[in-house]
Order: structure tokens, then C-alpha cells, then sequence
């Protein structure tokens, strides 16, 4: 039985550290200085938060015009963790 | 013009597959050409790097084309389980056809909008570096629901058209992004009798349809055409 749990628990896991690979692939994909790309979980009970951080002059690539590109890539992240059925949201740290 | 690459590796055969994954094609779709066989040296000293020319077979392809599909593909592996990506071009567009038996619905989104969000982060990273191909528009469909969904916008714009002819008053239609609004325009184009006006700012633009011929009277609206 707890053989099991830890199974799960283990799933788990991985799936959200998907979620975050989702988000650190396309951040480093679009920005200039993709080693200074970090996400960070702060895991809550339904929701967890994506804080990603990137270096100040890509701040721009990452929210493009009118918000564009965070608000695509916020829609990404919501298919991909409504997938696992979670909740995930992407902050940018500024 | 097809996509060269060159490509250096410590044998012809590691020279090959590093081109292959730099490009995000399988061996069969390239032509090789060794340029440099490479040798090993004695214990490691003197070598010399193997070189390649890998050449995309498939000509009317373009680097944006394949960096896009390469990426879409990145994309979808962190959260979809099987999909495959098909990549088309034609000289204006990028055409990207996911086949993705039980996720459709979660890959299309609310409105399309999940299947937009991709077009758009996909065609940021694939027009990024290429010279190659980069004038081209990136489109990304699934399943045929944004072919669908252009039928069915041209149909309900006919259909609308129809009655503003034959009613003599205006209809205005709910707001649609604009390359909904493009396949409007272009099935309203031969309609005639009608004069087409948009309103409204960015997401909220609106498609009016207006009578040439203004009046109650329906009939007299019909009567006309």
C-alpha cells in the first residue's frame, strides 16, 4: 500500500516538474541570455506558482508587445496543467 | 532553395547526427556529403574533425520551417503523449499539422486560443535566427479544426450577408481576431449589395455588414438585387 503512495507521489512530481521544463524550454528559446533563465515552484494545495526570472534586458522578449508573449505562454502553461488536472500560474519576477 | 548545413564531429558518422538533431530531421531526410573524412591521430594528438555537408531534401522547406516544427514538437513533448507534427510551405506560410488522437480538444482550447498562444511562441522562436524562410507566416492547425472553423466562418458571413440584403438593415457580427476577420473578408468579397465596415479597437473589432440599399421595407431591398 504505501509501496504505492510513493508511486503516485513520484508521478507527481514529474508532472510538475514538466510544467516547469515547459516554461524554462520556452523562456530559453526566446530570450538572449537563456543561462540566466531559473523557475522557481512554490507549490500550493490547488495551485502552484511558476516564478520565473530571467535577465533584465529579456525581460521584454518574455512579455513582448502588449503582454503578448507572457499571456501566450500563460496559455501553454494552462493547457499543459489542466493535462495533469492542476492548476499553474506563471508569474514573471521582475 | 533546400536548407545546407555544415557540420563538424569527431567522426563522419557523429558529424551527421549532430547536423540531423541541429536541424530536427532523420537521416532519410537529408543527402550527406562527406567533406572531410576526419582521422583520429596517435593517442588522441594530431586528430582532425570530421566534416559534413548535410542537404534537406525536401526543397520547398525552410530553416524558420524546420526550427519551427523542431520547436512545436519540444512544445508538445512536455505535455502531450502522442502527437506528430507535419511541416508544409508554401512561398507565404509555414503550415504545422499536429495529429493528436485524444488531446485535440485540449490542444485547440477555449476559441482556439491555446492552438493561437502556440502559433504565436513558435513563430517567436523560429523567426528568430533564420534568414532563411523568414518572411513566412507561421500557421498551426490541429486535426483540421481551423480549416473547419474558416468553412464555417465563410458560411455564417454568407448566410448574414444574405439577410442584410434581403432585410435592408445593418447586422453587426461579434468580434473576431483578425485572421478571422481576413477569411470574412475575403468570402464577403464577391458578395454584392453589401458594403463592409469594421469598428472597435484590437481584440474588440467588430464586422459590420451594411445594405447598399437602406430601408424598412424588406422587400424593396430584395427586390434590388
Amino acid at each position: 500500500m504505501s509501496e504505492q503512495n510513493k508511486v503516485s507521489k513520484n508521478q507527481e512530481v514529474n508532472d510538475m516538474e514538466n510544467l516547469k521544463e515547459l516554461v524554462i524550454y520556452i523562456a530559453k528559446s526566446l530570450v538572449d541570455s537563456p543561462e540566466k533563465v531559473e523557475v522557481r515552484e512554490v507549490a500550493g494545495e490547488q495551485t502552484s506558482v511558476l516564478e520565473l526570472k530571467v535577465a533584465q534586458e529579456d525581460l521584454g522578449k518574455i512579455i513582448g508587445k502588449q503582454g503578448k508573449t507572457a499571456k501566450s505562454i500563460r496559455i501553454i502553461l494552462s493547457a499543459a496543467a489542466a493535462k495533469i488536472r492542476k492548476r499553474a500560474v506563471l508569474e514573471i519576477l521582475e | 532553395m533546400p536548407v545546407v548545413i555544415e557540420k563538424e564531429g569527431k567522426t563522419v558518422s557523429e558529424a551527421i547526427i549532430s547536423g540531423c538533431e541541429a536541424l530536427g530531421v532523420s537521416r532519410e531526410e537529408v543527402d550527406v556529403e562527406v567533406l572531410d573524412e576526419g582521422s583520429k591521430g596517435v593517442l588522441g594528438i594530431g586528430g582532425k574533425s570530421a566534416r559534413v555537408k548535410i542537404t534537406v531534401k525536401r526543397t520547398e522547406v525552410s530553416e524558420k520551417g524546420l526550427r519551427a516544427k523542431k520547436s512545436l514538437e519540444s512544445i508538445l513533448g512536455f505535455f502531450v503523449s502522442t502527437y506528430s507534427v507535419h511541416l508544409g510551405e508554401t512561398s507565404e506560410v509555414i503550415k504545422l499539422d499536429i495529429k493528436s488522437g485524444d488531446e485535440t480538444g485540449l490542444l485547440i482550447g477555449r476559441r482556439g486560443e491555446t492552438l493561437k498562444a502556440m502559433e504565436f511562441i513558435v513563430g517567436k522562436i523560429a523567426g528568430r535566427f533564420s534568414e532563411n524562410g523568414g518572411e513566412k507566416r507561421i500557421s498551426i492547425d490541429v486535426e483540421g479544426y481551423k480549416k473547419r472553423r474558416e468553412e464555417n466562418i465563410a458560411k455564417m458571413v454568407k448566410e448574414v450577408a444574405k439577410k442584410v440584403r434581403s432585410s435592408g438593415r445593418p447586422i453587426t457580427l461579434d468580434s473576431m481576431p483578425a485572421s478571422e476577420r481576413k477569411i470574412a473578408y475575403i468570402a464577403l468579397k464577391n458578395e454584392d449589395g453589401i458594403r463592409i465596415e469594421t469598428r472597435g479597437e484590437g481584440e474588440e473589432k467588430r464586422i459590420t455588414i451594411n445594405p447598399l440599399k437602406r430601408g424598412g421595407g424588406g422587400n424593396q431591398g430584395a427586390a434590388h438585387r
